[in-house]
């Protein structure tokens, strides 16, 4: 068995919350914006409005995901919440959300402050935790950002990022069919690809496109053959390639170089534009009905860091909640 | 991977890319002048270029570029490298 393998990690059931504001891109680049469509996919996306707190977002696509997985709050044993844009910088979110949602004092709680890669590294996380224990079983993984708050004045920006929170449950169950494999790259030496940079009222964002997209070019593919190495796998044993959804430029790019047919490579931008970290989830969830049971995933995020997290998962029998509601 | 041969197939392939008119540009053409340069259509335009070259300019290497001459002559010195 691979160091990187693991077994038993079923996802059950996701919920997504949108931001409670829909932007049509006429509004923010004018005439613009069909060449921008064409570009990059993006048809529809949604920010949140002033007043929205990020907390009652996780809270509440918490709530709805365990009342859709009929799952009690004693019965949650793991909670990671992965955000870069937290309403407070401590305490950290998991920790609030156990108390307000009344989680047994021995949940597993804990923050990641991981961008677009973090799906990936919070799900090796919960394999990780439930792998070699007795008792943690249940696992809730939050995740979201509102990059829209750092967009500032800055066009090249705005037109892409959407806000989206999103809850997945997962439970183990070990099953040999059932069986993971992750790999992660950290370039560091890539941090200033995309970068918070401080402001007279906070931080905004800045990407330097050209720099996000050689990194991805380089790493992604890189990240993803390490993991079908160690799965002992082929491309065309992969049902799915799931990317984050930066923008169809890239993850179109990413498809000749790696020579994936159309039909594996889902999308979801042009629904939701890039919701940063929630958008592997969301593609999960707008495409489930294109998943059979046993099909192999690889999830692949990538992003602020420069960061790459690669995970391969097989689609449960046990999936049986999605929804994807606006705020 | 393929190379441009000089400057002129470059700017073919630029041309071709951002869906120009043939011949509307030029070697020494200030590229951030081009009717449809935006900033998504130069991503577009350098991740199709590093595509086809398997070379890659970066953000601050484009800064520094001002004509179409100045992009070729970047990626010549890489393939050198």
């Amino acid at each position: 068995m691979s160091e990187d393998q693991y077994f038993g990690l079923h996802l059950t059931g996701i919920h997504s919350i949108l931001g409670d504001v829909k932007i049509r891109n006429e509004e923010v680049i004018g005439d613009e914006a069909a060449a921008f469509e064409n570009r990059t996919g993006i048809r529809d996306r949604y920010i949140v409005s002033d007043s929205v707190n990020i907390k009652d977002y996780f809270q509440k696509a918490i709530q709805k995901l365990m009342e859709s997985q009929e799952l009690h709050t004693s019965e949650v044993d793991i909670l990671i919440c992965v955000t870069q844009t937290p309403d407070i910088p401590f305490p950290s979110l998991s920790n609030r959300l156990a108390g307000a949602l009344n989680f047994s004092t021995s949940t597993y709680c804990i923050d990641l402050n991981i961008g677009c890669s973090g799906y990936p590294y919070a799900l090796d996380l919960v394999s990780k935790l439930t792998q070699n224990s007795t008792v943690k079983k249940n696992a809730i993984v939050c995740v979201g950002d509102f990059s829209s708050r750092l967009m500032g004045h800055d066009l090249s920006l705005k037109p892409i990022f959407s806000d989206a929170v999103t809850a997945t449950a997962i439970t183990y169950f070990p099953t040999n069919k059932a069986s993971v494999f992750t790999d992660f790259l950290t370039i560091g030496a890539e941090h200033k690809a995309i970068e918070a940079v401080k402001v007279s009222d906070g931080f905004q964002m800045k990407m330097n496109g050209l720099d996000v997209f050689n990194a991805s070019y380089k790493f992604v593919p890189q990240s993803i053959g390490s993991v079908l190495q160690k799965a002992e796998m082929k491309i065309d044993d992969v049902e799915f390639f799931v990317f984050h959804q930066a923008n169809k430029m890239l993850t179109e790019a990413l498809k000749r170089q790696m020579k994936l047919t159309e039909d594996k490579v889902p999308y979801s931008i042009d629904k939701f534009g890039n919701t940063a970290i929630a958008s592997i989830p969301l593609t999960l969830q707008e495409n489930s009905a294109k998943f059979t049971v046993g099909d192999a995933l690889v999830l692949c995020g990538f992003g602020v860091g420069f960061s790459v997290g690669t995970i391969l998962i097989r689609w449960s029998d046990r999936f049986k909640s999605s929804t994807i509601e606006i705020g | 991977m393929n190379f441009w041969k000089n400057c002129e197939e470059l700017i073919s392939f630029i041309e071709i890319e951002l869906g120009i008119e043939s011949g509307s540009i030029s070697e020494r053409t200030h590229f951030r002048s081009i009717s449809v340069w935006s900033s998504i259509n130069a991503l577009y335009l350098m991740t199709r270029i590093s595509e086809e070259s398997g070379l890659f300019l970066s953000s601050a290497e484009l800064a520094s570029c001002e004509t179409i001459e100045d992009i070729y002559q970047n990626l010549v010195a890489k393939l050198d490298v």
